[in-house]
């Protein structure tokens, strides 16, 4: 009986000191100056093929960062440690990768990717005056949340010049019937949708349709039904289904989205998309500067496929944080770095960026930048007109007032 | 009017897609008492492995889709001799065991393969329009490729003599045992019946859906409802099934909201075993 | 003082030292594991009565959602919120118990997993209500009132979760396992070996069924209504249908033998899991393995090892 006490304390004994090497918290090392930026995102479930790209392409901008010298801040150059953290896009493991980062690994400039992780994990950030860039395709940012920011465009900032364009140089387009997808997303872009196109005039009907569809039939008779001059729609990489179904359906009319994935092509053929206008750039547009093309050549070369349009937003954050925090002069005071982000205009290694979105928002912490208009034809995408980021922010005040 | 025939057009074929899955999960529950998780991904794998060798190598797509199901099969093969025959009979180590190969084998998929969707290039380009009515080539063929699997599992489990013995295990396990019938290899040719029509699904739906790992999970679960509906055990009733499922999310999916038609769908399954608990058309064992 | 009450003592006293080695993100892991453990003891209690759930994060989200409501519409406090999750859960259950639990075997399972799915789907369509997909956020943390402190509010701190999710563990798994123990305990077993006996000496099975479901769904809707809080943030997809999935295995590798494998279970899988999240996205490979190597190796779960290893050593002397 004795024995067994003292066998089971010992087993207890031992796993107690086993797990407590493997669970102590790590020490940072002194040895050279290391500034520690963190990102939270999903690497496992669903939106994994979102996350992965983002986390790659972070990757890439620190190594070129690192490779050129690393950040100047003050006196001092600044290696950059990139901390990632697997949210699987839960609530759950949101709360443990942001706790660990802020509290157990001391990050002060963290990202979060993901509605439902931001959500759960905004408050926190702004009580312990983390500056975070958020990517949330809500609304997100506020005056309550002064240390939120988002590099990344959401539908919000896209659509007026996008529409602005259309109205210009569309002029038979009256009627759009719009999908997306029925989850946050899909909400907040048809928000976004309805204030651009009443501004502009144009008559649009939303329609949504469920996040995980596969058969786009169902909804395709529902809307082809009200013949409209165009459809706007677009979710995840197996969309081209739907714009092969329209056109196996019998449609005509023009398509329209704020974003484009390469598969689509691939899946729907060339022909289908014929003509397709969106607003998102092609990573190998020539309008586009040239740090960015480069961003695309690197990933591509380092994992032998197409990075996704929109981890793009993963490259420039980093160069832009990294920038801000050079003019700050500081890697320590949260609001100095806070106040150089929202007035001074970042001249970066991959292109000159600035926040605004005040009128919209209630405070400066959206990214502005050039709007890019794209046709998709003959088979390519074409850059057809750049609309700089000035005209931009006159644009975005013009429609959300 | 159209709208009303289209709708039961897509439901059709909404229908099909699922038919050839469910038939093959219900009899590995049916014979085999093995709720199969992972059975979804055999459908995924046979999509993907249509896509690599079609697509990614560039081979003939009939050949791939051949190449592809062969291989799947043999890989269900070794997973039912090594990993689920011993838990036949049980529920819960099964659900332990086929969960656990599910996320092996999603996870796999997403390394090897890559984040991006995959998409096989059409087999059967064109449309039918009858009087406003649409229907793609490749739909129409995949559907009437499901009808015609239904008559051969059907004929096949009737008129055979493998068939029948099979049958014969999913009634009564140990009196098939005692006339002489050898329950390894039915259960290897169950395993074999059943991951070819899931892998010959996901190849053939290669070109009309897109794949993405993820897509096995949502397929277990569809299946699982449509051979619960239609009862364990009962191959036919899980065609049926299928079916009726595939109307409800076409109607719906067209009429009212997303969720709403997901609502439904469940609301059915459990008013349906409310009033018979053994599905449609299946008979009560307990495990 | 016997070997098993010395040895909770142990635990016990372990599991209250513990924050002193553990970081933050340990302690939030554990917090999760607590949490768990309540849903798995529930499972087994669903279980011993001869049924199979599927489905148990059906009460979770139901005692999420309704405490995330009062606590944010209504400002109730925490404490009466919480209670309300839990007395929620247990309610549906008792109405639905009576309902679906006639129905057995794999059917019956296939029905939990159809309830998850139709909460699922509920959140997501009664936007009005539940905030649809986004949630509810800025859940408000627990508030008390202390000798010498005066008012506490519990925050963003991760201490008082930890020692408030111990002493529910605590509560819940000890009241299941004084219930297994009375003679209503005697009555699930003999429900579970021989039901139609049980009918014939006239109990009512469909009552005890209904009281182990309800029971274990109280517990779950608690569960449920204390992690909104802790997050302070709640959403549908908290409550996948892959979670309920994943409840039900780590019952079945600690053991289903005994409540003691209920509580080993998360314990051991999650701690691996979490160990390899270095993997990235690769980790699913290893917990799947782990999963596959218990069930494999050990048909009777975790809690076999220590007899397993007596035997062995038995046999080698």
């Amino acid at each position: 009986m004795r024995q067994n006490i003292i066998r089971l304390g010992g087993v207890m004994g031992l796993a107690f000191f086993i797990l407590s090497l493997w669970i102590f918290p790590a020490t940072v090392d002194g040895a050279q100056k290391e500034l520690l930026i963190g990102t939270s995102l999903p690497l496992t479930g669903p939106g994994a093929s979102y996350g992965i790209p983002d986390m790659r392409a972070q990757e890439i901008a620190v190594e070129q960062i690192n490779n050129s010298g690393g950040v100047p801040v003050g006196s001092d150059r600044y290696r950059v440690k990139l901390l990632v953290e697997d949210n699987k896009y839960t609530t759950k493991d949101a709360f443990a990768t942001v706790n660990k980062l802020v509290k157990d690994d001391g990050v002060r400039f963290v990202r979060v990717y993901g509605t439902a992780p931001v959500l759960a994990t905004l408050d926190f950030m702004n009580k312990n005056r983390i500056i975070n860039f958020c990517v949330i395709s809500e609304k997100g940012l506020s005056p309550k949340y002064p240390y939120t920011f988002r590099a990344y465009n959401t539908t919000y900032e896209v659509l007026p010049p996008y529409f602005s364009w259309i109205r210009k140089n569309m002029p038979h387009i009256k009627t759009i019937q719009s999908v997306m997808m029925d989850d946050a997303t899909g909400y907040a872009i048809t928000d976004a949708l309805l204030l651009s196109t009443k501004y502009f005039g144009f008559d649009l009907t939303p329609n949504y349709a469920p996040r995980n569809i596969t058969d786009f039939y169902p909804k395709l008779t529902e809307i082809l039904a009200k013949k409209p001059d165009a459809i706007y729609a677009g979710g995840g990489s197996n969309w081209g289904m739907f714009w092969k179904g329209a056109r196996e359906m019998g449609y005509g009319g023009q398509f329209l989205a704020s974003t484009f994935h390469t598969e689509w092509a691939a899946i729907a053929g060339a022909q289908t998309l014929e003509g397709y206008i969106h607003c998102q750039t092609s990573l190998t547009s020539e309008a586009l500067p040239k740090g960015l093309r480069d961003y695309r050549n690197m990933y591509f070369e380092k994992y032998k496929e197409e990075p996704i349009g929109l981890s793009l937003w993963g490259f420039i954050y980093i160069h832009v944080l990294a920038t801000a925090l050079q003019k700050a002069g500081t890697v320590e005071d949260p609001d100095k770095v806070k106040n150089v982000l929202e007035t001074q205009t970042l001249e970066t290694a991959v292109g000159r960026y600035m926040f605004g979105g005040q009128s919209f928002y209630g405070t400066p912490h959206q990214l502005v930048s050039p709007a890019y208009i794209t046709k998709f034809t003959g088979g390519k995408e074409v850059t057809v007109e750049v609309i700089p980021s000035e005209q931009v922010s006159i644009l975005l005040m013009k429609v959300y007032k | 009017m159209e709208q009303l025939v289209q709708m039961i057009i897509n439901g059709l074929v909404l229908g099909s897609n699922l038919v050839m899955v469910a038939m093959g999960f219900s009899m590995l529950i049916g014979i085999m008492r093995l709720i199969q998780f992972a059975h979804g991904e055999m459908y995924m794998l046979g999509g993907y492995g249509t896509w690599y060798i079609g697509v990614h190598l560039g081979l003939n797509y009939w050949l791939a889709l051949f190449l592809s199901i062969a291989i799947v099969t043999v890989f269900g093969i070794v997973l039912e001799r090594y990993f689920l025959r011993q838990f036949r009979e049980t529920l819960l180590p099964a659900v332990v065991v086929t969960v656990a190969w599910m996320m092996i084998l999603e996870t796999g998929a997403l390394l090897i393969f890559g984040t991006s969707s995959k998409a096989i290039p059409t087999v059967f380009p064109g449309t039918f329009n009858v009087k406003g009515v649409y229907l793609s080539k490749e739909r129409l063929i995949v559907s009437l490729i499901s009808l015609a699997s239904i008559g051969a599992v059907l004929l096949f489990m009737s008129k055979t003599k493998e068939g029948r013995a099979m049958r014969a295990v999913a009634r009564e396990t140990e009196t098939a045992m005692l006339m002489g019938v050898n329950l390894g290899r039915i259960f290897r040719l169950s395993m074999i019946l059943a991951t070819i029509l899931a892998a010959a699904a996901g190849g053939l739906l290669g070109p009309i859906f897109t794949m993405s790992p993820a897509i096995g999970i949502s397929m277990s679960v569809k299946a699982l409802v449509a051979i619960t509906l239609g009862g364990m055990g009962s191959v036919g009733g899980a065609a049926v099934a299928s079916y009726l499922l595939g109307m409800i999310e076409s109607f719906s999916g067209t009429l009212a909201g997303a969720d709403f038609a997901m609502l439904i769908y469940f609301l059915t399954l459990i008013l349906v075993l409310l009033v018979r608990p053994q599905g449609f058309f299946g008979f009560e064992y307990r495990i | 003082m016997s070997v098993t009450k010395f040895s909770i003592a142990v635990l016990v006293v372990v599991f209250l030292a513990l924050p002193l080695v553990l970081s933050e993100f340990w302690l939030s892991i554990f917090i999760s594991i607590m949490g768990t453990i309540v849903l798995t003891s529930g499972l087994r209690m669903i279980y011993i009565t001869g049924r199979l759930s599927l489905g148990h994060t059906f009460p979770v989200g139901i005692g999420a959602y309704t405490s995330a409501l009062l606590s944010t519409k209504l400002g109730l406090n925490f404490w009466f919120s919480f209670l309300c999750g839990g007395s929620m859960a247990g309610l549906i259950a008792i109405l639905l118990g009576y309902i679906v639990l006639r129905i057995g075997g794999v059917y019956f399972v296939v029905v939990t997993l159809a309830l998850a799915e139709i909460l699922i789907n509920f959140l997501l369509w009664a936007k009005p209500l539940t905030g649809g997909v986004t949630g509810i956020v800025n859940i408000p943390g627990p508030i008390i009132y202390l000798p010498w402190i005066g008012r506490f509010e519990f925050g963003y701190d991760l201490l008082p979760y930890y020692y408030l999710i111990f002493i529910i563990m605590f509560v819940s798994v000890a009241f299941m396992h004084l219930m297994e123990r009375s003679h209503i305990g005697r009555v699930f077993h003999a429900l579970r070996q021989n039901d139609l006996l049980a009918e014939h000496v006239g109990v009512d099975i469909t009552s005890y069924r209904v009281l182990a479901f309800a029971v274990a769904s109280f517990f779950a809707g608690l569960v449920g209504a204390f992690t909104a809080h802790f997050h302070h943030y709640t959403c549908p997809d908290d409550f996948h249908v892959t979670e309920s999935l994943f409840i039900q295995i780590y019952t079945f590798i600690g053991g289903i033998g005994s409540l003691v494998g209920a509580i080993v279970g998360p314990f051991a899988i999650i701690t691996i899991s979490e160990l390899f999240r270095f993997a990235r996205e690769a980790q699913p490979l290893f917990y799947a393995g782990a999963m596959l190597l218990v069930i494999m190796r050990l048909p009777g779960g975790l809690i076999t090892i220590p007899a397993l290893l007596k035997k062995w050593r038995s046999k080698s002397s």
